[in-house]
């Protein structure tokens, strides 16, 4: 008991020094209870919704899902009317939605004709539109007005009424996929739509409007009284046509919830992966924490251990004592949590496109947090425990703090573990995995290269003891700009003119990568050296040098002389810094890849496409074909369909104009003739062709979605499949025969010789203007976009990395406060023999700055290593170079010493602040 | 000189004591063949110059350190032949300790710090025994407070009678005057002398002040890792003429 009595008093005593590392536990399980209850709360908002809205309902019919192929499916109007007829129905409701893949097809406009979105933006909640009998429940009510009734007639939700702004009576033009059409408002209704607006149609006029004459999507059944629902399920399955089929109410909700829980289930694992990396990171600094405490309360440990405390009772102490951080951490950060989701709520609230949602706390959320905090703290403490442990007894009679003694078994364990983790990573690269027990091969494969990279950054950071102190050392020695850009410069060289490039195989690409980046290593500290021992006889310039010469030595020594506490602060910021430059680069490398790549590919001149990426009517590619000044232009589809007769498996087909040559759309044939495609061809990747041993003219019976089936000849195969991204690509023509759905993805369109492109593109956008929402571009503005959609990717992956930054940089003050702390009587003696208060503060900050330099360059090198690794794994299809973002390298390095600064301000006030006489008294 | 321990049982000995640190050129010899006796009821002072091996020779028959060769014995158990947590229990159970420092846990009361050899193997103190010690420190009234907000006389009043609070067999003291003025000094000795006179305790207590040697019974003189003298009753001036005498 007197243990938890002496760890209780300990923490209360102590608490300024565990504030910090309260901070990292608090911050990481923030992350991750806010992210559960973020996703739990969004899923339990949308079942409620879709719960609300299939109340009234007793059940569904539907068609049943195609085998495979992307065809809309539908059944006769007629089924609603016989299921009406059978007696345990009580109502059938015949529902007709415009597509299932589009959105934005019915937008209303302002008196200036111009489209109105909710939130004012295209990437906002989407506009929605579905037909409606007029009955209310299920979260429906009538606001104002009466049923729409006729082909002209429309109701809207009422948020959608107010921003138009359209009141019951008005006449409102709408742009809809056959053009702007003015419908008169007849109702406004109250319904729960998560910020989306709602266009209702009756259901003959939508039918119409949607092009479904005679179709219904699905028909919603209600049970007459006197009968089970049952009862009324079975009825109906007897009456139906065999592609039709009925699910009941919870499958309803079920179905429509799916797609939301796995959007959502995405956001949670994605939000999870980063509160992952934060709390790695606080790992290293809780570990630093414990390891510092430990240093400072020798005397007491080796006094305990005189008087008869075990070895157990040392170490428990410690770990009890990590145990009450991390509970603490983990109560706070659970609070944390619920408001970091509260915040995020409220962000997505304000900015109008959220519903009113319920905070949903489930114990697995508590269980998650508080095991996360606890096994973090009590497992970064195991160490710094057993460190403790052994502490001699002897030590209560010394004055002086020894040194721990694991320098050797660490080196050694490090070296293990960095061998055994690019021996993983090495094996995930080149693919080779075997299924173990229930894991299938791709897991395992996911595993290796996940624990192996997690591997050999854990070796490098126990190995980095050994380099920590002179790295630092040498950081401040000045040579720091030149380490640098000679370090880098090497390392570049190696790059560009490095062995290996032409070994196709991805391991040996690796390992020649990684002694590449061993002597860009090499090239900093002898580049380091050789301007240190120049500048050895002058003045000392650089970091430590320009600092001034006594502060600058001092601090130099310090982040040197305690090696193990400096790599392990540095190592904490390098997590999120190897993953900054990871993203980056990888982000940099995919960006010219897939412009590089299209860049040949694409011949075409314009591009249009729907602004949701929704399909639309190919009318709209017709007559985008008929503008004066276009010379060529083709629609693009994508569709699946299946090979062979029986298991020749279910591959993607794209269809374009083949007609057109290669003026749109270059697929880099590689063999056959792409004349010969149209109009019973396949035009096959080289790649799909190796794999199925196809030649030019074998005849390959295809299967379409239909049931259809037709022997196709290989007429060509291609290379680029940047391009054209599927295995099989077929003519447009063909497309159309066997499909029974005509709308493009996208339009590729070729301008004729000498004409005007931006009287063309006027008239193009004319067209789109009329027929909806569409983007033109021209072949730059097309890249542009598809790298803008890449950065979007990496800011947004960088802001999530810039959170486990933070925690890093908590690290670092918090390292850079418990030093301080520890040298107080040492900073009073400075203070007693003469050092200006400006001098103790300058000796501080530039021990930061070197911390923060020595992590942060450690990061850039792993970080190159991650992306090239990772660059090799992936297909060439997909990234096929490796580019380095060198302003961003740089800025990260700058940033860094900043942040060092930073870091250092409230440590060195604190230090600066020691009277000379309290310091040199203070005894413990 | 006369044989002062014979009469008596040893509460602690050592039979030919060796230790050396390090190896080869570098090799020290800390202690060269040491063998004494530590007699119950009595309070006995290690003196030498820096380097001598007394603090060697109190830690190693104190097992806090381990000899290279020989044997050291608290009573009748030899020290070599016991694990670290025999060696711990040992400790707590039969010997207290007094050191330099006072090392008192800050965080701990007075009266929490006294019995907290105790309290680490979970036993209740003997609280007639407590009530003496506490009573024989003269700090009766001050139990409930913080090492912080006493003076150092009283921190390390505290801390003699947290090594008598067990009852040890033995209580070894590390320069226990050595952070005090020679008055607050010289009632540490006094409450040590009445430790041993009245509660019959045996104190062996390392110093290089000839003052605090007058206190104690009996001197051992160390040089080098060897005993090269001893003195029964030993007074300040003739303690002063043996330390003359040795560094001739």
């Amino acid at each position: 008991m007197i243990i938890f009595k002496l760890v209780w008093r300990r923490i209360r005593a102590s608490l300024g020094s565990l504030l910090l590392t309260l901070i990292a536990i608090v911050a990481g399980v923030g992350f991750v209870s806010g992210s559960f209850i973020l996703s739990d709360s969004l899923a339990a908002t949308f079942n409620s919704i879709f719960e609300d809205a299939a109340s009234t309902v007793d059940g569904q019919v539907q068609p049943k899902e195609a085998e495979f192929g992307f065809e809309p499916r539908t059944i006769p109007d007629t089924l609603a009317t016989e299921l009406q007829e059978l007696p345990e129905v009580r109502k059938a409701t015949p529902q007709v939605v415009y597509s299932n893949d589009s959105v934005n097809n019915f937008i209303a406009t302002d008196t200036d004709g111009q489209e109105v979105y909710p939130q004012g933006s295209e990437q906002g909640p989407p506009v929605l539109t579905a037909s409606w009998d007029g009955e209310e429940g299920g979260g429906l009510l009538i606001a104002d007005g009466v049923v729409p009734n006729g082909i002209d007639e429309v109701a809207l939700n009422q948020g959608y009424a107010d921003l138009i702004p359209a009141a019951v009576g008005d006449e409102i033009e709408f742009v809809t996929p056959d053009g702007r059409k003015t419908f008169t408002v007849t109702a406004t209704v109250e319904l729960t739509t998560g910020g989306a607006a709602f266009v209702l149609f009756d259901f003959e006029s939508a039918q119409t409007l949607y092009g479904k004459e005679g179709l219904v999507d699905t028909v919603s059944l209600s049970t007459e009284p006197g009968t089970t629902v049952e009862e009324m399920l079975a009825a109906v399955e007897a009456a139906l046509p065999e592609d039709a089929e009925v699910i009941d109410q919870a499958d309803v909700v079920a179905e429509n919830v799916a797609d939301f829980n796995q959007v959502i289930g995405i956001i949670r694992n994605v939000l999870l992966g980063f509160a992952g990396v934060a709390l790695f990171v606080s790992l290293f600094i809780i570990y630093n924490t414990f390891a510092v405490l430990i240093t400072q309360r020798m005397r007491q440990i080796g006094m305990l251990r005189a008087i008869g405390a075990t070895r157990a009772q040392i170490r428990n102490s410690i770990v009890i004592e990590a145990f009450a951080v991390g509970l603490i951490g983990s109560i706070i950060g659970l609070a944390a949590g619920f408001l970091f989701a509260l915040l995020i709520k409220a962000g997505f609230q304000a900015a109008g496109g959220f519903p009113e949602t319920k905070n949903v706390l489930l114990p697995r959320t508590i269980i998650a947090a508080f095991s996360v905090g606890i096994l973090a703290a009590v497992l970064s403490s195991l160490l710094p425990a057993v460190l403790a442990g052994r502490v001699s007894p002897i030590a209560a009679m010394r004055n002086e703090r020894s040194q721990e003694g694991v320098f050797s078994s660490r080196v050694v364990a490090g070296a293990i573990v960095l061998v055994l983790g690019m021996v993983l990573l090495g094996l995930g690269l080149a693919g080779q995995s075997t299924a173990i027990g229930s894991l299938g091969e791709t897991t395992v494969l996911l595993i290796e290269l996940g624990v192996g990279a997690i591997a050999i950054f854990l070796g490098v950071a126990m190995l980095s003891i050994i380099f920590a102190g002179p790295l630092a050392d040498l950081l401040g020695k000045g040579g720091f700009l030149g380490a640098t850009m000679l370090g880098l410069g090497v390392g570049l060289l190696l790059l560009i003119f490095g062995i290996g490039d032409g070994v196709p195989d991805s391991v040996l690409r690796f390992i020649s990568f990684a002694f590449k980046v061993i002597f860009a290593a090499l090239g900093i500290i002898l580049g380091t050296s050789i301007i240190v021992s120049v500048l050895r006889g002058g003045k000392a310039t650089g970091i430590g040098g320009s600092a001034g010469a006594l502060e600058g030595h001092l601090a130099r020594r310090n982040a040197s002389r305690s090696p193990q506490r400096t790599s392990a602060t540095a190592m904490a910021l390098t997590i999120g810094i190897t993953l900054v430059t990871t993203v980056g680069i990888i982000g940099q490398s995919l960006k010219e890849s897939v412009s590089g790549a299209l860049e040949r590919g694409v011949q075409a001149d314009l591009f249009i496409y729907d602004n949701s990426f929704g399909s639309f009517e190919s009318a709209v590619t017709t007559a985008i074909e008929e503008v004066d000044g276009i010379e060529q232009a083709t629609g693009i589809r994508q569709n699946e369909v299946k090979i062979g007769t029986g298991d020749g498996g279910v591959v993607g087909v794209t269809a374009y104009d083949t007609t057109s040559g290669t003026d749109l759309i270059d697929p880099a044939v590689d063999q056959g003739q792409l004349g010969d495609v149209a109009p019973n061809g396949l035009l096959v990747s080289a790649e799909y062709a190796d794999e199925q041993g196809y030649e030019i003219g074998d005849v390959v019976p295809v299967e379409f979605p239909n049931g259809n089936s037709q022997d196709f000849t290989v007429a060509a195969t291609f290379t680029d499949t940047a391009i054209i991204d599927s295995q099989l690509a077929i003519d447009i023509t063909t497309y159309d025969d066997n499909f029974s759905d005509d709308k493009d993805l996208f339009v590729a369109a070729s301008l004729a010789e000498g004409s005007d492109e931006d009287r063309v593109r006027s008239d193009v956008e004319a067209i789109t203007d009329e027929a909806g929402t569409f983007t033109v571009q021209n072949t730059g503005e097309y890249l542009d976009s598809l790298s803008g959609q890449v950065d979007g990717l990496t800011s947004l992956i960088n802001y999530m990395l810039g959170f486990a930054l933070f925690v890093a940089f908590i690290g670092v003050v918090n390292t850079i406060v418990l030093s301080v702390v520890e040298r107080t009587r040492e900073i009073g003696l400075l203070r007693a023999v003469g050092g200006t208060r400006r001098q103790i503060r300058s000796m501080v900050r530039w021990e930061s700055v070197m911390v923060c330099l020595l992590g942060a360059l450690v990061g850039v090198g792993l970080g190159v290593l991650f992306a090239q690794a990772t660059v090799a794994a992936i297909p060439d299809s997909f990234i096929d170079r490796l580019s380095l973002p060198w302003e961003t390298l740089v800025f990260t390095l700058l940033i860094a010493s900043l942040a060092g600064m930073v870091a250092a301000v409230i440590p060195a006030f604190m230090a600066s602040r020691r009277s000379p006489l309290e310091a040199i008294s203070s005894a413990e | 000189m006369e044989d002062v321990t014979s009469q008596r049982v040893a509460a602690a000995r050592a039979v030919g004591a060796q230790k050396v640190y390090g190896a080869g050129d570098t090799q020290v010899h800390a202690l060269r063949d040491v063998s004494v006796e530590f007699a119950e009821g009595q309070f006995s002072s290690i003196m030498g110059p820096s380097g001598s091996g007394k603090s060697t020779l109190m830690q190693c028959m104190a097992g806090l350190d381990r000899l290279s060769a020989g044997e050291a014995f608290v009573g009748e158990v030899p020290l070599s032949g016991l694990g670290d947590n025999a060696l711990t229990q040992l400790r707590r159970d039969k010997i207290g300790f007094i050191f330099q420092a006072f090392n008192l846990i800050p965080t701990l009361s007075a009266e929490e710090n006294i019995v907290l050899p105790m309290s680490l193997a979970g036993r209740k103190p003997d609280s007639d025994w407590l009530t003496e010690v506490i009573s024989a420190t003269g700090l009766g009234d001050r139990m409930g407070h913080r090492p912080g907000e006493l003076s150092g006389g009283q921190q390390q009043r505290v801390a003699v009678a947290r090594a008598l609070a067990s009852r040890p067999d033995i209580i070894f003291g590390d320069e226990p005057t050595g952070n005090l003025d020679s008055k607050t000094g010289s009632e540490i000795l006094e409450f040590m002398r009445k430790a041993v006179d009245q509660l019959g305790q045996t104190i062996v207590m390392v110093t290089h002040d000839p003052i605090s040697a007058s206190y104690s019974d009996r001197v051992l003189f160390l040089a080098d890792g060897s005993i090269v003298d001893e003195m029964a009753d030993p007074t300040t001036d003739a303690v002063f003429d043996t330390i003359r005498s040795l560094g001739d």
